[in-house]
């Protein structure tokens, strides 16, 4: 028995003395103290103050604790109150999917504390030690200074965010998020915390080898292990061929995989599942496994995929479901059954023979003669790296059986597609299953991929057990998806005058052992950046290819970030071989609002495009903003001559969902007491979405925020909606909410005006909450109103239900730009400033908006300069943790940060609403790239962009 | 389960240690209890932190420093000279340096330690406990024998020493691929996957590693021409 003091309370844990205190205190109710890092003590999720100073509870063991005077964040809140810091950080938009949220607040009371006048530098050491991926660093800081403020005057003073829309009560206000107390008190709101205590666990075996057919697997020692529930290997498991990435039904991704294959096709695949009672069980048995590989010679990059005589990473038997070639049967006689299939649900132009997963090709004008007709024509290739998500919470899930259903509490962007999936995996109806997303710790859209789900799922399924399954940080790294590594090739013509009169992209991408998202993410390396060019002569090719490195998938921003790394990193290469300053190349090329994008006609994504005008478009005002921010065109000089200054900056835009092929359905109703429950079909991952559908209640209502409830992510109470990835959530899932509280006001007017006998038109509602005529006066409060419906007179219960689906698109559109100090003799990079400046429309949540902003510009710096998943000759991964891998930490963090949201309205998002967060990958890599060059002139054209490639592009290696 | 046993003495200690060769020491644990650290999980743990000193004081014109000070005791004391405050905070992590010992980190010999290099530079002495009792010697000794089975119970530095130093990383967290100082005895580095150099001939002559923090050439074209700054700091 070891006792310490915690949270002001003697506390006596009664496990081993070598238990690790993280477990100790998450076992003792501190659901606060989270583990994101399998205790490698890099990511802070489970800092604790230990005898007043930090401390990770993960590197300690239970027995150092004794006689300890132990916080968790569990101490920060008196009963239902919240404290200042905590409130603070909801105020300053931080609390977002906010897996690290409790222990930054414990950090930042503890700090404040001991230095109540903690100043911007005092806060940065303090926050070194935790990893925060979805919010940047930037607004800790601001959250700090709201505390000060507060304890000083008793109000807050500096404004969290601009505000939009004069006439609107919430929409384009800040607003404490719905979910903004739970969250950053630590409460059990993620699948771990919803695991009951006799739940089996799920361990998977994985193969050692690149690629490797299995001859032999002997899985009986394991079976026959007492505690084994189940081993699952591609001897057993159903002959169903599916894929794992979380799109709209029918993929454009092909059926290349069972759950478990007699060809692994990745250092990391899956080899056995096993599920037993515990995990040390569960180890035992995967040690008595007896595998027999029969390796083959592995591919790992786009070039080793297209050698001739390369080995096939799918020789598989090709089905179609529709549009199927002719001369299949004669494509098929060269197949290895040991392969299995490769179904694809309509034609992407693969070529498994090839080890070609899709293909595209399309465009406008005659780029050859653009080219031909030139003043100046510059063609490079720009390679982007292999990046991993790093959600701090990783790939999880917890799934039962109830009352003869599947049950499965989830970490997921897509909980319909979840369900379609492990139905089909399972072989039962969608009705037996019943996916509950619970808070997500980070996603990123690698959530967005269904990896986990499908085989917990099952297992629960064919045992009948509850089984929880976690994947370790590592199995993030190898089993996981990643970034699309590609090779681009841009050439881009111009004329002295700085008319860009041609492009060309030849796209080359790297999907991995299969082919999730393997035409999608691609493609928007192309039909995100083409668009925004107001040029004539366009054209592209695309060609994703199967090798044998860690999976790739959706990752926010799909191909844009690297499209914008490639297309704009040649437009600065161009505008230097005219002479001609960049932003003036910029200015004189890109849309403008009306523009017609005859482009999109080959940009389809597997289907023709339509072509439209652009629609309301804040990039020119973002790029003349940002330039008088940065003082573009001054020449920096820094007081070290070893330090060269250069500035950079990058043209941007991205999508809100997709329309033609998403949809999202919402349910408004009216309770007895006239307050409010929507139920979207929509995914808050963290990004503020349920709190877009609070606001539009209370916005068309006329209530108070504390009226109503959003319930989301429910399969059984919610409707379907294709989920939360490609930017879709505030279009899509917030005019689906729009549209059902609209339908729910107009059912209210029509009742009230049953009731009040009086025409429906005369009506309107009022604060706080009630119905008035504007003939009479006369007035009807909702419970009233409710009351009545319901009686047993009544005429029912008031649901408004709402759908959106369209073909009208609203594209964000922005410019980043960067400012750099580069070493001359080192290599090293310093983000001195970095601005994005983004048109979101009318930010429905200003505070939130900018806070993405910063965290995806952060992710994106990290992708430029730092992150590197590195793989040996064997294809093992050897940077799968996170002090190899490399994610940018707060130091990392540049010196001078700032969002700004250019105020545009739109004519079709909610309220005029736009997405927000995936845009802000685009920026960073070209923008930090372009500022190198102008700093040293060393022109890097591939990722991570480190000092030692600085070095060898100056020449000096 | 794991056997952890807490000392109460260097002696008690270090009887444990050769009745349990396979057993590790531990301090602050930030080494020892890491994924991925040098210590495989169900190593018996033979805790020294009862009396490990964390106290550091001036005596004289030297600085007496106890195994069990923490990076951040070091950071936060008024006698310590700011070339050792500045190494110290190449530990990027607050928590961690609140946590980890010097005493532990400079017994794990690491190619990427964060002092080693400016200990070797400031021509620090070290106070070690093995088999042969207490014994005090020049780290530098300590560093060549690679560490021994000698317990290091603290290290003094001479308190008006002037050392410059330069880490290179590719974020502040993680592994440095150069960790190098300077004094007017000379050059010392600490060198991922290459080791620990006394002079910068040795470490341009060495056997380097290619590796995810650069490659060999890399890493001594940082050597060599960091030299230079750090000849110009250490002279101003």
């Amino acid at each position: 028995m070891t006792e310490f003091i915690l949270n002001g309370r003697l506390a006596a844990a009664d496990f081993p003395p070598d238990m690790r205190l993280r477990d100790v205190l998450y076992k003792l109710g501190c659901t606060s103290v989270r583990d994101s890092d399998d205790h490698e003590g890099f990511t802070g999720s489970d800092i604790i103050i230990f005898n007043d100073r930090l401390r990770s509870s993960n590197l300690t063991l239970l027995y150092k604790a004794e006689g300890a005077r132990i916080r968790t964040a569990e101490s920060l809140r008196n009963g239902r109150e919240i404290n200042d810091v905590q409130q603070a950080m909801i105020k300053a938009g931080v609390v977002q999917s906010a897996y690290n949220s409790p222990t930054v607040a414990l950090i930042l009371t503890w700090l404040l504390e001991k230095k109540p006048d903690a100043s911007r530098e005092d806060v940065r050491q303090a926050l070194s030690s935790v990893f925060i991926r979805d919010a940047g660093y930037e607004h800790f800081y601001l959250a700090v200074k709201l505390v000060q403020e507060m304890r000083a005057f008793g109000r807050y003073v500096t404004p969290v965010s601009p505000v939009f829309r004069d006439k609107l009560d919430y929409i384009g206000k800040p607003l404490d998020k719905s979910d903004g107390v739970s969250l950053v008190s630590g409460e059990p709101v993620y699948v771990e915390d919803k695991v009951d205590k006799d739940a089996y666990v799920l361990e998977v075996l994985r193969s050692p080898f690149a690629m490797a057919y299995i001859k032999s697997i002997d899985t009986s020692r394991a079976e026959a292990l007492d505690g084994v529930e189940a081993v699952v290997t591609h001897l057993n498991c159903p002959d169903v061929y599916y894929m794992q990435a979380g799109q709209g039904y029918p993929e454009p991704s092909p059926y290349d995989r069972k759950m478990l294959n007699r060809k692994v096709r990745h250092v990391g695949d899956r080899v056995a599942a096993i599920v037993a009672r515990d995990r040390e069980t569960a180890e035992k048995a995967i040690s008595l496994i007896q595998v027999e590989y029969e390796p083959v010679k592995p591919v790992f990059s786009v070039e080793d995929a297209m050698a001739e005589g390369a080995s096939l990473v799918h020789n598989s038997f090709v089905e179609y479901v529709s549009g199927a070639p002719a001369g299949l049967d004669e494509y098929n006689r060269s197949y290895d059954e040991r392969d299995g299939k490769v179904i694809y649900q309509f034609p992407l132009h693969g070529d498994v023979r090839r080890n070609i997963a899709a293909g595209a090709h399309g465009g406008i004008g005659d780029v050859q003669k653009a080219f031909d007709e030139a003043d100046a024509v510059v063609e490079e290739t720009y390679r982007t790296s292999q990046i991993q998500c790093t959600p701090l919470e990783p790939h999880v899930c917890y799934s039962r059986m109830e009352n003869g259903r599947l049950v499965l509490h989830c970490s997921t962007q897509v909980p319909y597609h979840v369900r379609r999936i492990v139905a089909k995996v399972c072989q039962i109806s969608e009705n037996k299953v019943h996916v509950i997303k619970e808070r997500v710790g980070g996603g990123y859209g690698s959530k967005q991929d269904i990896l986990v789900e499908d085989l917990c799922g099952y297992c629960t399924w064919i045992t009948g057990r509850p089984v929880y399954y976690r994947n370790t940080r590592e199995e993030e790294f190898i089993a996981n998806s990643t970034r699309h590594p590609m090779r681009i090739t841009v050439k881009m013509s111009g004329k002295k005058d700085g008319t860009i009169t041609g492009i060309y992209m030849d796209v080359r991408a790297n999907t991995g052992p299969y082919g999730n998202h393997c035409l999608t993410v691609p493609m928007n390396a192309s039909s995100k950046t083409l668009p925004l060019f107001a040029v004539k002569n366009m054209y592209y090719d695309l060609n994703t290819y199967y090798t044998n490195i860690p999976p790739a998938g959706a990752y926010q921003g799909y191909g844009a970030p690297k499209g914008y790394f490639a297309i704009m990193s040649c437009m600065d290469e161009l505008a230097h071989k005219l002479g001609i300053d960049p932003l003036e190349m910029a200015l004189k090329n890109v849309v403008d609002e009306g523009y017609m994008l005859d482009i999109l006609k080959g940009l389809g994504e597997g289907r023709d495009g339509k072509v439209v005008p652009v629609g309301s478009c804040g990039v020119r005002q973002a790029l003349l903003k940002g330039a008088e921010m940065i003082r573009w065109g001054v020449r920096e000089e820094s007081d070290d001559p070893d330090w060269a200054i250069g500035k950079g900056f990058a043209m941007i835009q991205q999508g809100s969902g997709l329309p033609g092929l998403d949809q999202a359905n919402a349910q408004c109703k009216l309770l007895p007491d006239g307050s409010f429950v929507l139920l979207s079909g929509g995914a808050d991952i963290g990004t503020g979405l349920d709190t877009i559908s609070l606001k539009i209640v209370c916005e068309i209502m006329k209530v108070d925020p504390s009226r109503v409830t959003v319930v989301s992510g429910d399969t059984d109470s919610c409707l379907f909606d294709t989920g939360a990835y490609a930017s879709s959530g505030t279009y899509f899932s917030g005019n689906a909410s729009l549209n059902a509280v609209k339908d729910l006001k107009e059912k209210m007017l029509k009742e009230a005006a049953l009731q009040l006998n009086e025409r429906p038109e005369d009506l309107e509602l009022i604060e706080p909450g009630a119905v008035r005529s504007l003939a009479s006066g006369a007035e009807l409060s909702y419970q009233s109103l409710i009351h009545e419906a319901l009686s047993g007179t009544g005429r029912g219960a008031i649901i408004g239900t709402g759908s959106f689906a369209t073909e009208n698109s609203a594209i964000p559109y922005g410019a980043h730009f960067a400012q750099v100090a580069v070493n001359r003799k080192t290599g090293e990079v310093r983000v001195q400033k970095f601005y994005a400046l983004q048109d979101a429309g009318t930010p429905i949540n200003p505070e939130l908006a900018l806070c993405q902003m910063y965290g995806a510009a952060m992710k994106s710096i990290g992708h430029t300069l730092y992150e590197d998943m590195v793989l040996d000759e064997n294809g093992k991964c050897i940077s799968a943790c996170f002090t190899d891998y490399g994610v940018p930490m707060i130091s990392e963090a540049p010196e001078d940060f700032r969002a700004v949201l250019i105020d545009v309205d739109d004519q079709y998002g909610p309220f005029g609403a736009k997405s927000i967060s995936e845009i802000a990958t685009n920026g960073a890599a070209p923008a930090i790239a372009n500022a190198i060059y102008d700093a040293v002139g060393a022109r890097v054209r591939s990722w991570p962009i480190t000092g030692e490639k600085i070095l060898r592009a100056m020449g000096k290696l | 389960m794991r056997q952890i046993i807490s000392a109460k003495s260097m002696e008690e200690a270090y009887r444990l240690r050769r009745d349990l060769p396979e057993a590790r020491y531990v301090s602050g644990g930030t080494e020892v209890l890491r994924l991925n650290g040098s210590v495989p999980d169900a190593t018996a743990l033979i805790d020294v932190s009862a009396f490990l000193s964390p106290e550091i004081e001036k005596k004289h014109d030297a600085i007496i420093i106890g195994a069990g000070a923490t990076f951040q005791d070091i950071i936060d004391s008024p006698v310590i000279p700011l070339w050792l405050k500045e190494a110290c905070g190449y530990m990027s992590s607050l928590a961690l340096r609140m946590q980890a010992t010097i005493g532990g980190n400079i017994a794990r010999l690491g190619d990427d330690s964060y002092l080693i290099p400016v200990l070797l530079a400031a021509g620090a002495r070290l106070k070690t406990y093995g088999n042969r009792g207490m014994l005090e010697g020049e780290l530098s000794e300590y560093v060549r024998n690679g560490g021994s089975r000698y317990t290091v119970l603290g290290l003094t530095i001479p308190a008006d020493e002037a050392v410059s130093s330069a880490r290179f990383s590719r974020t502040a967290a993680s592994h440095s691929a150069v960790n190098m100082a300077l004094s007017k005895r000379g050059l010392f580095s600490a060198v991922k996957g290459g080791g620990i150099f006394f002079s910068l001939e040795e470490a341009l002559g060495a056997d380097i590693a290619d590796d995810i923090t650069g490659s060999a050439q890399y890493k001594k074209y940082l050597i060599r021409t960091e030299k230079e700054r750090l000849e110009e700091v250490l002279n101003d």
